[in-house]
């Protein structure tokens, strides 16, 4: 199509008047003055920052906390070789109670 | 004191000023063509400039211009379906001209060429732009789009047969 080869001599007949003046390039470097760069320093997101920052240093506070009230966290020593008092003793007054009342029960079955 | 404009832009080596004397008015009447109203046409103008002048792109030298172009189109795209609704309802804006003050006698016979790609839709009017006025080849349309080879090729052939109906009168 001879008339689509004809489109930049076309354009310049039609828009010649449309050009780009001093007057648009005035504008847009105002416009790049006035709008901010991508790589600047943005207060907004220091202050985000360091909020999470702090958030997460309480967190780890709290955390910490927490832990040391835990019965988990009352680690007997028992060195070796020593002995262990309490346990043996109450587990032999179980186990005499326990054969005393066993005992009862049998003698009251053979005596009804 | 040196100011942002005076710095070449990227590796090209252009500075800011001797880009805009170079492409700005292609910038424009391309926005132009594809908008179809001056005042967005030189918004996007600013806009793809501005966008220059801050980001500050690596353009290799010879690829300033398809740069500028491919933000202009991008932009243009992402207006035209921006006003989606203003135009369904207030219809297509006018395709104004504006032929030099002794242009204006010459101009007559070219006005149903300039309508006709005007009204093409988006995707035809792109390719038509970039290869009949701004003079690019299939393959470089293709990178510029981001689309393949042979949906430029297939996109000029259907806005030609358009064209060619539309100035038929068909």
């Amino acid at each position: 199509m001879d008339q689509l080869n004809r489109v930049p001599e076309v354009t310049e007949h039609v828009l010649s008047g449309l050009k780009a003046d001093q007057h648009l390039k005035h504008r847009i470097l105002e416009a790049a003055v006035s709008s901010p760069r991508k790589t600047a320093f943005r207060p907004r997101t220091v202050i985000a920052l360091c909020s999470l920052s702090v958030l997460l240093i309480l967190l780890c506070v709290f955390v910490s906390g927490l832990g040391s009230k835990s019965p988990a966290g009352n680690i007997q020593v028992i060195p070796a070789g020593s002995h262990r008092n309490s346990s043996p003793v109450n587990l032999q007054t179980v186990i005499e109670k326990a054969s005393d009342l066993i005992q009862d029960q049998v003698t009251e079955a053979g005596n009804p | 004191m040196e100011t942002d404009q005076d710095q070449p832009s990227g590796v090209s080596g252009m500075t800011f000023d001797e880009l805009y004397e170079s492409y700005a008015t292609d910038v424009l009447r391309v926005a132009y063509y594809y908008l179809g109203d001056r005042q967005r046409a030189e918004d996007v103008t600013q806009d793809v400039f501005v966008k220059l002048l801050l980001n500050r792109p690596v353009l290799y030298p010879g690829r300033e211009k398809s740069w500028l172009l491919k933000v202009t189109l991008n932009k243009c795209r992402d207006l035209w379906r921006s006003s989606w609704v203003r135009r369904v309802v207030l219809g297509h804006p006018a395709f104004e001209l504006f032929p030099a003050d002794d242009e204006i006698g010459k101009a007559a016979d070219s006005i149903a060429l300039s309508e006709a790609i005007n009204r093409l839709s988006p995707e035809f009017k792109e390719v038509v732009l970039l290869h009949y006025y701004q003079g690019y080849n299939v393959a470089e349309i293709s990178e510029m789009l981001e689309v393949a080879e042979g949906t430029v090729s297939s996109r000029l052939s259907r806005a030609r047969n358009k064209l060619i109906k539309e100035l038929k009168g068909e």
